[in-house]
């Protein structure tokens, strides 16, 4: 009897401990945000740098959404060594992750080394040394943005990409003054690739990054062009009577989709490059507008009022029954793929304010990132992971990019006048 | 000592004494050696011994000395035959005397003898009988003594076996009595054992309970300051899940955060592990036996 009871007991005690040895904690929640990450200022102390290489970083990583850089004011330490960084320090900011480096003079130029660590287990998770000059420098900051988001989200960065824009500025005299602009992805080195005294539009990207094709109006009737960007020479890809718009490169870049209305209204058709022969790929009586490839290059989306309101449709490359996409608000349009071709994004309109919004194609829901109220024209980011768009600040245009999941908005810096149209390139293959 | 006038008693001296015999007998002998001596020494011519004294020698007559040197001998040895033929008849004389007495001695001893030796008989004879007379007596005495004694041994016997057989029957009484006892109390203590132990398994299944109330709270406390502590990537997608082992020292500090089974995303996989990091230390068990050193998040994105 005795025996049996301390058995009992034995087995009692034994499920409390093979409990114990099972014990797994389901963790379903976690938080929405962003990662805390510590960019020290780069060295060496004192060091009279061009750029402020650390900032750009920092600058970068926020905008993606992803990361939270720590405030400087609130960097406990300053190390820009290895040997100087006490982990201690930044567990106790709860910085996940550590970049550190430093600027040293090389030859003409620079070499930029940087080192990214992970704080709470104390390694090395990146460490490169770029060489870079005055006049590169800040591109090398946002190739070392583009190095850490990948190590730690492990999709590749794309803040070491450009974007393109049309700025319209008072050209005295009471005319207008437009050029087409290329700038970095944070709106930093601007540069001027068309200038015209008429209008200027739609600017694409080759899927190279190495073209640009763009509407420009000559003798007040749009036509479309495509420009070398190495070389800045310039060819005419279209100049049909009435609109000649809209241009979009297939992801293989060997057709280019566009808007003509030389048979009636606008409709869309897609340009062999090779041969310049086109095909008229939609056929309604409504206006059909704005197309985009998918990254397979199979399906063009574009925007149609045949349905009363201008909503998203999507036809294959060769044509058929376009099918449509958006069903929510009054007005959706001007859409473009993600590059993942899981997602597209568009200009969202209810009643009369217009936000930025992500439409998920497979569950089909809306995601409204923007706030208004005349935010137009978004791109992705190559990685998918930020939109650039213009918006209207103070009856200006500017430009601004928000993070995917809606949580971090910001305008780019603008000089004066308007931006419009804002266009992110490709990474360059 | 030596009385020749009574052999007999010389005897018995003799058969009392045997070193008077020894003595006797030496003193024979050694006066026989010294008569036989004396005559081997009268009998043997004396040695010439050479002398200086005849330097000087003068012939004389070899043959007259010689003859009247044999003269001489003859002479002595004459004389000496008489004497000793003389000796020899008084000897011869004592002898015979002495032949008489003893034979006179030996018949008187042999009388005696013949009379001690029936004298003797006659007490042996007495004595066998009484010999006899008293072992029979014992004999009898013995037997009587005997019986006496198997009598009182078989009384002893019969009391002794009695006496056992009660004592047999008194330990059994006293054995039962202590066995009834000893039931009993056995029958007691397994009750208060068993109500004691049903006692404790209530206490313990009590203490289970509040140990596993006290658990979900603990993994309830330490789900939140994980959760709390856990930045999703944005590209999680319901489905994924990774299993991050970790190991804790008293206080709740993380020593250690390992993926044991990843997602395939390392980000994913990296996230996880921040997670539990971040959250070092984990919150305190409410109860002290429920801390665990080592135990496994399984991070499952809902949704």
């Amino acid at each position: 009897m005795k025996r049996i009871c301390l058995w009992c007991g034995l087995a009692c005690l034994a499920a409390i401990g093979s409990a114990h040895a099972a014990l797994t904690i389901e963790i379903t929640q976690g938080v929405e945000g962003a990662t805390p990450i510590a960019v020290v200022p780069f060295g060496p102390v004192g060091a009279n740098l061009p750029v402020d290489v650390a900032d750009v970083i920092s600058a970068d990583l926020k905008r993606s959404g992803r990361f939270a850089p720590v405030a400087r004011n609130d960097l406990i330490a300053r190390p820009y060594e290895a040997s100087q960084v006490n982990f201690r320090d930044w567990r106790l900011l709860k910085a996940d992750n550590l970049v550190i480096g430093k600027v040293t003079p090389f030859g003409a130029g620079y070499v930029a080394q940087f080192q990214l660590f992970d704080v709470f287990r104390g390694v090395q998770l990146a460490g490169y040394s770029i060489r870079s000059d005055a006049k590169s420098l800040r591109r090398t900051a946002h190739q070392i943005a583009d190095m850490i988001y990948e190590t730690l989200t492990g999709e590749p960065g794309a803040f070491a990409t450009r974007i393109a824009y049309i700025t319209v500025t008072n050209g005295g005299e009471g005319k207008r003054r437009y050029s087409l602009q290329v700038a970095d992805s944070d709106g930093f080195n601007p540069q001027s690739v068309v200038q015209s005294t008429q209008p200027l539009m739609s600017p694409a990207w080759s899927p190279d990054a190495s073209h640009l094709a763009y509407v420009s109006f000559e003798n007040k009737l749009p036509k479309i062009f495509e420009q070398d960007l190495r070389t800045g020479r310039r060819a005419l890809i279209a100049s049909f009577p009435g609109i000649n718009g809209a241009p979009a490169w297939s992801p293989d870049g060997t057709h280019l989709a566009l808007v003509l209305s030389k048979d009636g209204n606008p409709e869309i058709y897609v340009m062999d490059m090779g041969t310049r022969r086109m095909r008229r790929l939609t056929n309604s009586l409504g206006i059909d507008t704005e197309p985009s490839w998918s990254p397979d290059g199979r399906s063009i989306i574009f925007t149609s009022d045949r349905g009363g309101s201008p909503q998203i449709y999507r036809i294959s490359a060769r044509g058929g029954r376009a099918e449509r996409l958006t069903f929510e608000g009054s007005y959706n349009a001007r859409a473009s793929y993600s590059a993942d071709g899981n997602s597209i994004v568009m200009v969202h309109g209810t009643g009369n304010r217009f936000q930025i919004a992500v439409l998920n194609l497979q569950n089909r829901a809306m995601q409204v990132l923007t706030d208004g109220p005349l935010d137009e024209s978004p791109s992705f980011a190559p990685n998918g992971r930020i939109i650039i768009y213009a918006a209207e600040e103070k009856n200006r245009g500017v430009l601004a990019e928000v993070s995917v999941d809606g949580r971090v908005k910001q305008r780019l810096s603008a000089r004066e006048g308007d931006a419009r149209e804002p266009a992110w390139a490709p990474l360059r293959q | 000592m030596v009385a020749r006038g009574d052999r007999g008693d010389m005897f018995k001296e003799f058969l009392k004494n045997p070193r008077a015999l020894v003595y006797a007998v030496l003193v024979h002998v050694t006066l026989l050696l010294i008569l036989v001596m004396s005559l081997k020494w009268n009998t043997k011519p004396a040695p010439l011994q050479g002398s200086g004294e005849i330097v000087k020698a003068v012939v004389i007559d070899e043959a007259k000395l010689q003859e009247e040197k044999q003269r001489k001998l003859h002479e002595e040895q004459r004389k000496r035959d008489a004497e000793e033929a003389k000796r020899r008849a008084a000897e011869q004389q004592r002898q015979a005397e002495v032949q008489k007495q003893r034979a006179a001695e030996q018949r008187q001893r042999d009388a005696q003898l013949a009379a001690e030796k029936k004298k003797r008989l006659i007490a042996e004879q007495k004595r066998q009988a009484k010999i006899k007379a008293d072992k029979e007596a014992k004999e009898r005495q013995r037997i009587a003594e005997q019986k006496r004694r198997a009598e009182v041994e078989a009384k002893r016997k019969a009391a002794e076996a009695k006496r056992q057989a009660e004592e047999a029957k008194r330990k059994a009484e006293a054995q039962r009595k202590a066995e009834e006892a000893r039931r009993q109390r056995e029958n007691l203590e397994m009750m208060q054992q068993q109500m004691a132990q049903e006692e404790q398994q209530r206490a313990a299944a009590a203490r289970q309970r509040q140990l596993m109330a006290l658990q979900s709270q603990y993994v309830a406390l330490i789900q939140q300051k994980v959760n709390r502590n856990w930045i999703r990537p944005p590209n999680v997608r319901a489905g994924m899940s990774c299993t991050v082992h970790v190991r804790l020292i008293p206080g709740g500090e993380v020593v250690e955060a390992t993926t044991i089974k990843s997602s395939g995303d390392a980000a994913f996989d990296r996230s996880a592990e921040t997670a539990v990091l971040r959250a070092s230390p984990l919150p305190p068990p409410p109860d002290a036996a429920l801390f665990q050193r080592e135990f496994n998040f399984l991070f499952k994105p809902e949704g």
